[in-house]
């Protein structure tokens, strides 16, 4: 929970600074993003930086980014 | 590109070390307090235990259950559950019962009087005749206005006393013609009565140890022969409770037998064996179809030692017969050794001598594991006697063919007090239940009594706020002994309160537990043994004097504190603080609190990972709550964050409550586990104390169980908050994210960035495996990890 709108924004400025820096890194797509946002976004909610909804949302896009993955592998095949 | 990316890490090692190093500098806070809780030490006010183990370097909780057995003339103790009790006659009209319970509210075996019809539930007790003397009993009722009737009567005048509990609502009551209230009742609790008769003169009641009367009788008795209680008859459904009947002219009863209660621990009982057997002019006879008992073997005079002797305590009993011959005597019998654990211990027989023949004796011995005699009594030419011939007194010579019972009471220690009880031992311990408790934990804290009117007190405490320069005058995990000694008559009631405070202006002596009165810290200047009120019970003790006692001797294995008393002393519950106190730090007192929750369910405890647990278990529609209370007044000062980290599991509400200077308070719901574990409160006034409350919220919740936490309290103190709120999350996310991602890219880099997401995924796994992380962010990124290794094995297709 943020205390604070500063935190907030701050939190959120951190989260997503360091989720470009390992995109950037590694696969430069969108894919990628959500997936590190994800996981940086999680870091931020347990340090009490953002709110619980960013990380419930970002769960909500990479499920869909696992299903869309199994639906093209399957269209491959 | 390689080039921009090891200039990004460098910043973030310089920064995130920056952080890790000055925290202080970059949160703005000056005197930081943090607070941290000593591994396994369980806080509550239950009656428990601790033991000190060394070895493991913690503290074990052992709860020992407590039976409390008011011995008297009629104890119930023998008697089965649901019977009507030996000697007593049951009167009751149909349907209404009288029988004996397992126990309640501490009394172990009462009567019960269950009336639940019209003509009421009624039990008579013939006893000898006596035209004066004492009886007491305790006595308790369920149900207001419903009145118990107790009646010392003499059955041949149908005259006496006759006293009522709760004749009319709220009241104690008798009847001498009419009727007249005596003092106040309240229903549900245990009454102690003591009724002083002369049917020459008057009778007097106390109750509660207070005294009524004298009063004046039902007729004219002569001598009191029957004791009958009768619940109403008109009115229905309610209990009645009946325990320790005590009647002074029987030979087993003196006055105030019945006051105290016999101490029964589930650890300490140790059954000596039940057994039947004769002896004649042909040995030793047991019943028919039966040997010798198990354990115990036949032996004589000249066989005393027959047994293994274990290095533990072994006490042999030998029952035995003196065969004259000549000048001489041939012993013979049966003995069994006892392993006792306790160190007092009492043995009960009863032995029915069916002839007396010339100088035959018939011994009841106790030896010590060297042979030691401990105890001989023995029946001779119808008399008791002891210590090798000296008669016990008794009011009547022994008589064939009866049968009598022969307690025998072994004090092994002078400062181990005598308990008696039937068939059972005992060791002295009782716990007194704790009120407030320090930051480390309390140790034992044991009441001895009996002896020489001594009581001490002991307590094993780990600390308590004693320290000279930065040295702690007490060992880790040393003992304080706290000993009274009332130099008055002392009373040893139950649920009269004692307080007294060992952070108290008090006159003590420091000594170690071999020697009393350690003579290098004797007659310490500072403090002259003086007085001490109790009722004035809680004063500080300075002790940051430096003095030429302690420089030299700066640690002290198992210090013993003693205190004296020099009044009369009433005492069951105590408080004692001691707080462990490191000079600017930690400076705060811990104190517990509960409602109407069952304290083996419902306690504080810190886990193995310095985390404060809660459990609180709601079974009922009534409030209940457990509170843990940090008073910090002495460090507390103006601007003030707060942080903790903290969750609730499942039905309870948990809140974080501050206390503010000047007065005014505020809470914060402590978060369920699905929020964030970690919260910060802002204040801009001083804070006083805080709290840890959870509660079932009145009647909210009937039943269920509620744990969680509260961990890694700080106390900051800042002055741009907003700012330190950030840096202080950030602090907090930095070091995981650090360990994780400098070892994943520094690797990476040279081995290829296919394998960021493994070296990723494998320093997740160890930072959650170190606890650094919890199991639910470990879940996410291990996720996103599965998704990155599809998304790259989709490019690699």
């Amino acid at each position: 929970m943020a205390i604070t709108d500063t935190t907030w924004i701050i939190g959120l400025g951190v989260v997503i600074m360091l989720t470009l820096f390992m995109t950037y890194i590694t696969y430069k797509d969108i894919e990628t993003f959500f997936i590190f946002f994800a996981i940086f976004s999680a870091f931020g909610v347990w340090s009490g930086l953002l709110d619980l909804w960013i990380l419930i949302m970002n769960m909500i896009v990479l499920t869909l980014i696992l299903i869309n993955l199994i639906y093209r592998r399957k269209v491959v095949k | 590109m390689k080039y921009k990316k090891n200039i990004f890490l460098i910043v973030l090692i310089v920064s995130s070390l920056f952080l890790i190093l000055f925290p202080k500098s970059v949160i703005g806070s000056t005197n930081d307090i943090d607070y941290t809780f000593e591994n396994k030490e369980y806080y509550n006010q239950d009656s428990f235990e601790y033991k000190n183990n060394y070895s493991n370097n913690y503290n074990t909780r052992n709860i020992t259950s407590i039976t409390e057995i008011y011995e008297a003339s009629y104890s119930f103790t023998d008697d089965a559950i649901g019977s009507i009790p030996n000697g007593w006659n049951d009167d009751s009209g149909f349907p209404n019962e009288v029988s004996v319970i397992e126990g309640l509210d501490g009394h172990n075996k009462v009567l019960q009087y269950n009336d639940t019809a019209i003509l009421g539930a009624s039990t008579f007790l013939n006893i000898p005749e006596a035209t004066n003397g004492i009886i007491e009993f305790w006595v308790r009722t369920t149900a207001n206005n419903k009145f118990t009737q107790v009646l010392l009567w003499d059955s041949d005048a149908n005259k006496g006393i006759n006293i009522f509990v709760e004749y009319n609502t709220g009241k104690f009551s008798y009847h001498d013609g009419t009727f007249k209230d005596i003092t106040t009742h309240v229903i549900n609790t245990w009454y102690r009565i003591k009724i002083i008769f002369d049917f020459t003169s008057d009778w007097e009641i106390e109750i509660n140890g207070i005294q009524y009367g004298s009063f004046s009788w039902v007729g004219v008795p002569v001598d009191m022969d029957v004791i009958k209680i009768h619940t109403e008859s008109v009115e229905t459904n309610f209990l009645s409770y009946l325990d320790g009947v005590g009647i002074d002219w029987l030979s087993n009863y003196s006055i105030g037998n019945n006051l105290i209660p016999l101490i029964e621990t589930n650890t300490s009982i140790i059954e000596i064996d039940k057994y039947e057997f004769s002896y004649d002019s042909f040995g030793i006879q047991y019943p028919v179809g039966n040997d010798i008992f198990s354990g115990w073997i036949e032996s004589d005079s000249n066989d005393k030692i027959n047994s293994v002797i274990d290095t533990n305590e072994i006490w042999k009993m030998r029952i035995e017969y003196d065969l004259p011959i000549g000048v001489q005597y041939l012993s013979l019998g049966i003995e069994k050794d006892f392993d006792i654990s306790a160190n007092v211990f009492n043995i009960t027989a009863e032995i029915e001598i069916d002839i007396f023949g010339v100088n035959d004796r018939t011994w009841l011995k106790v030896f010590s594991d060297s042979d030691s005699l401990l105890s001989d009594i023995y029946f001779e030419n119808n008399q008791l006697k002891s210590n090798q011939g000296t008669p016990i007194l008794l009011k009547d010579n022994i008589i064939v063919n009866s049968r009598y019972q022969i307690n025998i009471y072994i004090n092994l220690f002078d400062d181990i007090s005598v308990l008696r009880f039937s068939n059972s031992s005992f060791s002295d311990i009782y716990i007194i239940p704790l009120i407030t408790l320090n930051q480390n934990g309390l140790g034992i804290v044991e009441v001895k009594s009996g002896w020489n009117e001594f009581v001490a007190m002991k307590s094993y405490l780990s600390y308590i706020g004693v320290y000279i320069s930065e040295n702690p005058l007490t060992n880790e995990f040393g003992y304080i002994d706290i000993k009274t000694i009332p130099l008055g008559l002392w009373r040893f009631m139950n649920y009269d309160l004692f307080s007294f405070s060992l952070i108290g202006n008090i006159s003590f002596w420091l000594g170690t537990r071999t020697f009393y009165k350690e003579p290098l810290l004797d007659d310490l200047s500072y403090n002259q043994i003086t007085p001490l009120n109790y009722y004035d019970n809680y004063k500080r003790i300075s002790l940051y004097d430096t003095t030429v006692f302690f420089e030299a001797f700066p640690f002290i294995l198992s210090p013993i504190l003693y205190i004296q008393f020099y009044d009369t002393l009433e005492l069951f519950n105590i408080t004692i603080d001691g707080t462990r106190l490191t000079e600017g730090i930690n400076e705060y007192e811990l104190k517990l609190e509960n409602s109407g929750v069952n304290l083996q369910d419902n306690y504080f405890y810190v886990d193995s990972n310095n985390k404060l647990q809660f459990i609180h278990t709601s079974d009922d529609t009534n409030l209940e709550y457990i509170q843990a209370t940090f008073d910090i007044t002495d460090k507390s000062t103006d601007d003030r964050g707060i942080s903790f980290r903290g969750n609730i599991l499942n039905k309870a509400y948990g809140y974080f409550a501050l206390n503010f200077h000047p007065s005014g308070s505020n809470s914060f719901d402590i978060p369920f586990i699905e929020k964030t574990t970690r919260s910060l409160i802002t204040q801009n006034r001083s804070i006083s104390d805080f709290s840890i409350l959870i509660t079932d919220n009145d009647q909210d919740i009937v039943s269920g169980i509620t744990t969680g936490y509260i961990s890694d309290i700080s106390l900051l103190s800042i002055s741009g908050i907003g700012v330190s709120i950030i840096t202080s999350s950030l602090l907090n996310m930095i070091i995981p994210l650090m360990i994780i991602l400098i070892p994943t890219l520094l690797l990476s880099s040279k081995l290829g960035k296919k394998l960021i997401i493994p070296i990723f995924l494998v320093f997740s796994i160890i930072i959650t495996a170190t606890s650094q992380i919890p199991v639910w962010l470990f879940f996410i990124i291990a996720y996103g990890c599965g998704l990155f290794i599809m998304l790259n094995k989709r490019y690699d297709d």
